[in-house]
């Protein structure tokens, strides 16, 4: 057995990781702090609004779309015990995240292996941005 | 100084998060990578890749990268990338199994996010399959 082959190879992948992550966290910590999400909130509501996004879905689109699925459906779940949302604005909201969530995370991970960013992203957006679109048009309220 | 106070304590905050996610990643990934160790020296992975190559041959890839697609799709993305660096794959194919897996991932855990959300979990989570079968045939095509 190549015992030294083993813990070279994963020495590599985890400093990578960890370094990827460092940054990664470097970056949403300071969005976090400096409050950039809840600042550009109602321009981006103005934006995604023909995809039939109401104003409410902003806030867990972001967190979704930052920091990953568990945080958009908490954002939700919160959203629905105090205010109450209607189903479609969830199922909007899910379709986007569906296809594309935690994007700094995920994808970075999968650039330490050597993929292409432009390849884990754009196709992404465009699907997220499709999906939720053909989705507003083909579920009634 | 205000500012002085907050990057001390700040890039600690960022150092902790890291140290924390950096750990539940590596409690996955390193017990894969060392079964996927052990098994390469096993006929196991030369057998499942036979039988799979058919099927990944579509996407462009080899038969043993079904493991990383499986295992991303059943656990997380943590264990397929734990199997991927012993897969000898080439920059286009680890981009082809990242966009799949990007798609559509940890389908236990996120399938049961949705149903808790009263949302269509099951529409999501075939549109999801769908959709990363789709960008692995489009991927294929270069």
């Amino acid at each position: 057995m190549n015992i030294k082959n083993y813990f070279v190879g994963l020495l590599n992948l985890g400093w990578k990781i960890f370094a990827i992550l460092f940054l990664i966290f470097l970056f949403l910590e300071l969005v976090q702090r400096l409050g950039l999400l809840a600042k550009g909130n109602k321009r981006i509501a103005r934006g995604v609004r023909f995809l039939g996004f109401s104003e409410q879905a902003v806030a867990p689109l972001l967190a979704g779309i930052f920091f990953g699925i568990l945080y958009g459906a908490g954002v939700i779940a919160d959203l629905i015990k105090k205010q109450g949302v209607n189903k479609k604005q969830v199922l909007l909201v899910s379709v986007f995240l569906a296809m594309c969530h935690a994007i700094f995370e995920d994808t970075g991970l999968f650039l330490v292996l050597g993929a292409n960013i432009f390849w884990l992203t754009v196709p992404r957006l465009i699907l997220a941005f499709g999906l939720v679109f053909l989705t507003n048009q083909v579920f009634a309220e | 100084m205000k500012i002085f106070k907050i990057t001390g304590e700040f890039f600690l905050a960022v150092l902790k998060r890291t140290a924390f996610s950096f750990l539940d990643l590596m409690k996955i990934i390193v017990p894969v990578y060392t079964m996927m160790t052990i098994l390469s020296y096993t006929p196991v992975i030369k057998f499942l890749a036979d039988w799979l190559k058919p099927a990944m041959k579509i996407f462009g890839l080899p038969g043993e990268s079904a493991l990383a697609l499986i295992l991303g799709n059943f656990i997380n993305l943590y264990a397929a990338i734990g199997v991927m660096p012993l897969l000898h794959l080439t920059p286009w194919q680890t981009t082809t199994i990242a966009l799949m897996l990007l798609t559509s991932h940890s389908q236990l855990l996120e399938t049961s996010v949705f149903f808790k959300l009263k949302t269509r979990a099951i529409f999501l989570l075939i549109l999801r399959l769908s959709v990363a079968i789709m960008v692995g045939l489009l991927l294929a095509l270069r």
